[in-house]
């Protein structure tokens, strides 16, 4: 220091401080006797100063002194040694997470152990006593060549300690550091690493690139390695009985001294003869990293010590003891060239969690496997971390950089290739840390075992079973651990623009309508806009996502969300009972995908191979989340008409989910994906017209969600069972029921208006079901009765309670029930306004009031007043919203049931206007929508109706027309081949009656 | 004890390059800091190098900052640097543990705070040494007791002097204070210590 605008006495305070530091007893008289003038503040200040200095001494010992970095040299503790128990205390030897280790004698048995002793007043140390006490009970069981035998357990002063082996060596933590040093920045100077500070690990070093450890020890000689005792840094020699001979014959083999000068001759010519070959010249100075290549004895040499640890876990894993934090540090190499594992079973599960939460494991996260980070762990839980350790070994180099484990959410997920680091790794090598550390433990070796057969095949240039892991693969590896992130995450950006250019093409295309027409704004049109504006924000987000990976997952999870969006938009569409029933032929369940447009299909082509890929993430941390992309996939199969599609990816969907729930058999959400799978099998079935399928199916979610009492009473699962009750019984109502006993088919009873009490009443067999799906339906209006009960907020239950109303009404009409199925009716219309009330500005429940209304003449063929409500709110509904072709649909609907009823009381003239609108606006649905089936199919009944009321007015030219129109539609249609089921009886109708007019009888 | 102007100048010279080769060279000082005044509830979790690691990474990214305008020598400033480092990991460790009322200390925290708290630490943590622990237990007590009693100046300069094993310039620069004040003040704290050590020593002075 050279201030000299210091006091003086504090220029003799720092000298006295300088001396206690150095381990003297300074006099404080003599700086008295020395300067007179201030011995009066003098002996003021320096007894305090004195006091504050002993009280940091301590701490200087076991820390480094400056200058010299790659190992500490702890100068002998001044103070006397202490007793614990039956030991004697030497010195500190170091210190880990649990406490500090010493070198100790064990008086009873005169022999030298390693001591780890932890403070009864440390902070939280009843967590940490716990820990040490299991540490010590699950490691003293462990007898192996290369653990770190612990002798036993106790406690003295408060003080809880437990004694082990005093191993001679250095942890392979220094070591990598020590070769850091060496061949990045060459700092150390070459007499720095002869002083004794830097001996032991430069010595161990040194082993570790002689041949030293392929090679047992020759000769014999009493020297014991004492010196290195008192002068190594960390840990102190081995000096057991057993390893005595070992010990004393590698010390003949190899003088100390002569040792040490040989390590700094290896390491001196270990950066020439390696860059030899091809690379840059070695100046010295460079502060180039990575400049100094490592032998291939190096790297042998570490292998071999590596299958001697994986070696010594698979024995305590054959015990059931999981080391738990394998790393550097825990890792001894002793100067035998033997390796040891110390610190076993340093944590447990439940405190790992504890740890975790308050994030204290920081110093040991680098080497901790990803599911242990979550409190799982297994053997492949160590395999990770001495993968890891093996890493760093070879790449001198932290796997994980430290910025990466501290920024808060950590992902394995991109360990680069060890060979990124350095080349010269032999790739075997590479594989095998590779596959050891893959982030999927599944991927990993599965035991400590293959990993060591691994490392010695590599050793005796044996091909290793570990397969080398190319750069795509990785990539897919990457995309299955982290479905949310890699190859999806350029895929949802591709899907999403191109979503958006759809919208964008539909937005253009109803803009181009709207300006035919002169509207204005309508809500389709701020729909598309506000999806084309969200999509396109979520893309730049994804954009952004893959150069910023850590917040990729978030973002594709916006990108599933508006995936779904979409989805549910399409889906949503073919809801309309009224367009169910204008379809609905023989057994014949219309699918909603003859309401697509091709817009639709091209999108929900593309959310398929969207789905389907994350469906493919079929790893085991992904079960759930997996089944669930794939029963979404099976929903758009579904939705796309390809039924034996669906059905298979369901089946596979339920595979993964069941064999998912044997793990956690009352989880909610596993039981209710489960169920969800179900109910949609059931949708499937119906649609393939299987009645017996659809039962099973349903009986299937009901089995399902009542596996789990808990669940089956939440909220969740009871209103997906009423809402599955509720599909079940209306398509049962439609498939494999006799036309006759179905409910009426509006458009029958249009053309036959027969009044239904001339029906014949149904068969037996038919009765029993229908009573059981009335009774099915009753049940379901209780369950969402109950739930409207609880929330009456929630439009959702009401909406769902007024279809089970609505199917109530159905089944009564087949039973002839004409009372019940009244007041079933009346009850879903008034549930319906009621909601039209509460929510005057959602045209959803409009929509649903006026579908149902437009039904009533299915059995009360006179009721016109209905109709007209129902064609009321359609004319609200087009005129408020005019782009959304759902509601135009309806209103051309409604009019040919109006049209049906004027007809059959004979006001043909009524019937005729109404029709003529009805055909009108379905025309103008077909040009703007001419690929939807639906819209094409409807306008032909239409016709057919249309054709009808001509003939009956006796204009058969017209009705001819009439006729021909609707059939060179159909006809174009049927050309294509994809409904025939629905196409073809209408078709044959409609050539019989034309036929009927050219030949009249 | 190095030259500031050194290893400026070594810096200015040869930039970036030359920084892993200062931070090696005061390493094991900004460690013994680190372990100083790192958090006691982590100290066993947290490994100082882990801590310096991250440090060195933050130093690297700001060097031109200190090259063009910090007026502090390079020790002084990676200490600095160091030490926000270390506050910046305790405020992620403890953030989600607020609520747990454990926190008190913690939360509150000013840097002297944490001096006095660093320093009780340390002095309970010596007493696990079972060399220490019978020895100086008394004594140790009575130290800390005198400490909590001080100003928070006085208690910084010891720490800076004692615990950190600073030098009185780089005291002084951290204060902020010419080297002369820096001095005095390290006197007058020590004398004031004494004065403290003394009436606890004695007891009929206790209640004085």
């Amino acid at each position: 220091m050279t201030s000299d605008d210091r006091h003086p006495v504090d220029q003799l305070a720092e000298e006295f401080a300088g001396r206690i530091r150095a381990g003297e007893n300074p006099d404080l008289e003599d700086y008295c006797r020395s300067h007179p003038e201030f011995a009066e503040l003098i002996r003021a200040v320096f007894p305090p100063i004195a006091l504050v200095e002993r009280a940091s001494v301590k701490e200087d010992e076991s820390r480094k002194s400056p200058g010299t970095s790659t190992s500490p040299a702890p100068s002998r503790r001044p103070n006397t040694p202490r007793i614990l128990g039956d030991f004697e205390i030497v010195r500190e030897i170091g210190r880990g997470g649990m406490g500090v280790v010493y070198k100790a004698i064990q008086r009873s048995l005169n022999r030298e152990v390693a001591l780890k002793v932890i403070g009864a007043s440390v902070a939280g140390s009843e967590r940490q006593l716990r820990r040490f006490r299991r540490e010590a009970e699950s490691a003293a069981s462990l007898h192996h060549s290369n653990i770190v035998p612990v002798y036993g357990i106790g406690e003295d002063h408060g003080l809880q300690y437990y004694a082990m082996q005093l191993i001679e060596g250095v942890t392979l933590a220094e070591i990598v550091r020590h070769l850091q040093l060496e061949t990045t920045t060459r700092q150390v100077p070459q007499d720095e690493r002869l002083k004794s500070g830097a001996f032991c690990t430069h010595d161990a070093v040194s082993q570790l690139f002689g041949s030293t450890l392929s090679r047992p020890p020759q000769n014999s000689d009493s020297t014991t390695t004492e010196s290195s005792v008192t002068e190594s840094s960390v840990v102190a020699s081995v000096v057991t009985p057993a390893r005595d001979q070992a010990a004393t014959q590698l010390n003949a083999s190899k003088p100390r001294v002569s040792r040490s000068q040989e390590a700094t001759l290896r390491l001196a010519s270990l950066s020439k003869p390696g860059l030899s070959d091809d690379d840059e010249p070695d100046e010295p100075g460079s502060h180039e990293p990575t400049n100094i290549k490592l032998s291939p004895i190096y790297f042998r040499n570490v292998a071999r010590l590596t299958a001697n640890v994986a070696n010594a876990l698979e024995y305590a894993h054959r015990q059931g003891i999981l080391h738990r934090d394998v790393k550097p540090a825990n890792l001894i190499l002793d100067g035998n060239g033997t390796i040891w594992v110390a610190d076993f079973g340093l944590a447990r599960k439940a405190e790992m969690e504890g740890v975790t939460q308050t994030g204290e494991i920081v110093g040991t996260l680098r080497y901790m496997a990803p599911e242990q980070l979550e409190g799982k762990a297994d053997r492949r839980t160590d395999v990770y971390a001495l993968g890891i350790t093996l890493y760093e070994l070879l790449a001198l180099h932290p796997a994980v950089d430290s910025p990466r484990l501290l920024s808060g959410k950590f992902q394995h997920a991109s360990i680069p290739s060890p060979k990124t680091r350095r080349s010269e790794i032999p790739s075997d090598l590479a594989t095998i840390v590779m596959k050891a550390c893959s982030a999927d433990p599944g991927h990993r070796y599965t035991t400590a075992r293959e990993l060591e057969d691994d490392l010695k095949r590599f050793l005796d240039d044996r091909p290793i079973h570990a397969r080398h892991v190319t750069l795509i693969e990785r990539c897919w590896r990457w995309s299955r651990r982290n479905p949310l992130i890699a190859s999806l995450a350029s895929l949802a950006i591709g899907l999403l623009l191109l979503i958006a250019i759809i919208l964008g093409v539909g937005n253009y295309r109803m803009q181009k309508v709207l300006n035919d027409r002169l509207q204005a704004l309508n809500d389709r049109d701020a729909q598309f806009r506000r999806a084309e504006q969200n999509l396109t924000e979520k893309t730049a987000a994804l954009e952004a996502a893959t150069r910023e990976q850590n917040r990729a997952e978030m973002n594709l999870d916006l990108a599933i969300n508006a995936f779904e969006e979409v989805f549910n938009n399409i889906a949503a569409r073919g809801r309309s009972e009224s367009l169910l029933d204008e379809l609905s032929e023989d057994d014949y369940v219309p699918g909603a995908d003859a309401i697509l447009t091709s817009a639709d299909v091209t999108l929900l082509e593309t959310l398929l191979q969207f789905f389907d890929r994350l469906a493919q993430q079929n790893s085991k941390d992904l079960g759930i989340e997996s089944a669930v992309a794939q029963r979404r996939v099976g929903d758009i199969q579904q939705q796309l008409g390809r039924l034996a599609d669906a059905e298979a990816t369901y089946r596979e969907a339920e595979a993964r989910l069941q064999s998912a729930s044997l793990k956690s058999p009352d989880s909610a959400e596993l039981i209710l994906a489960l169920a969800t799978v179900h109910q949609q099998l059931m949708k499937t079935a119906a649609k393939r017209g299987d009645y017996n399928a659809t039962m099973r199916a349903y009986q299937q979610v009901r089995t399902t969600l009542q596996s789990s009492a808990s669940v089956q009473q939440s909220d969740d699962a009871q209103f997906l069972l009423a809402t599955t009750i509720n599909q079940a019984v209306s398509l049962s109502l439609r498939i494999a029921v006799e036309p006759r006993f179905r409910p009426r088919n509006p458009i029958l009873n249009r053309i036959l208006p027969n009044l239904p009490e001339e029906g014949p009443p149904p068969p037996p067999g038919m009765v029993q079901r229908i009573r059981r799906e009335l009774e099915a339906s009753k049940e379901a209006a209780e369950i969402l009765k109950a739930l409207s009960k609880k929330a009456p907020s929630n439009a959702a239950y009401r909406v769902a309670l007024a279809e089970a109303f609505r199917n109530e009404s159905r089944i009564s009409q087949i039973q002839r029930d004409w009372r019940t199925a009244d007041e079933s009716l009346n009850q879903a219309i008034q549930l319906l306004e009621g909601l039209i009330s509460e929510f005057p500005g959602s045209h959803r429940f409009q929509y649903e009031l006026a579908d149902t209304l437009s039904n009533v003449v299915s059995f009360r063929p006179n009721d016109m007043k209905q109709l007209m409500r129902s064609q009321q709110l359609c004319r609200d509904l087009v005129k408020n919203h005019p782009g959304i072709p759902e509601y135009q649909s309806l209103l051309a609907t409604t009019l040919c049931r109006i049209a049906g009823v004027h007809f059959a009381q004979g006001r043909a003239e009524r019937a005729e206007a109404a029709l003529k609108e009805a055909v009108a606006i379905q025309e103008s649905l077909i040009n703007q929508y001419p690929d939807v089936v639906a819209y094409q199919f409807s306008l032909a009944r239409s016709l057919q109706q249309l054709a009808q009321v001509y003939v009956s007015d006796n204009r058969i030219e017209l009705a001819r027309q009439t006729y021909d129109q609707a059939l060179s539609r159909l006809e174009i249609l049927s050309a294509d081949n994809r409904f025939p089921n629905l196409l073809q009886p209408l078709l044959s109708r409609l050539r019989e009656n034309r036929k009927k007019l050219d030949n009249p009888r | 004890m190095s030259e500031p102007d050194d290893d400026r100048n070594l810096l200015n010279k040869e930039g970036e390059s030359a920084l892993a080769g200062l931070f090696l060279k005061y390493r094991d000082r900004l460690e013994r800091i680190v372990s100083f005044r790192i958090d006691p509830r982590i100290r066993g979790r947290l490994d100082a190098s882990d801590v310096l690691q991250e440090a060195y990474l933050d130093i690297a990214s700001r060097l031109p900052v200190f090259i063009e305008s910090t007026e502090v020598s390079f020790f002084v400033w990676i200490r600095q640097r160091t030490l926000q480092t270390l506050i910046d990991i305790h405020r992620r460790h403890f953030r989600h543990k607020r609520d747990a009322g454990r926190d008190i200390r913690f939360a509150s925290s000013q840097p002297t705070d944490g001096t006095s708290l660093s320093i009780a630490s340390f002095l309970v943590d010596q007493a696990t040494s079972p060399s220490q622990a019978m020895l100086r237990e008394e004594e140790m007590k009575w130290l800390q007791e005198a400490l909590n009693g001080m100003n928070e100046v006085d208690r910084e300069v010891l720490a800076l002097r004692h615990f950190e094993q600073l030098g009185n310039s780089q005291v002084a620069e951290i204060l902020g204070i010419t080297p002369t004040a820096a001095s005095n003040r390290y006197l007058r704290a020590a004398a004031r210590l004494g004065e403290i050590m003394a009436r606890l020593n004695n007891p009929d002075h206790r209640n004085a």
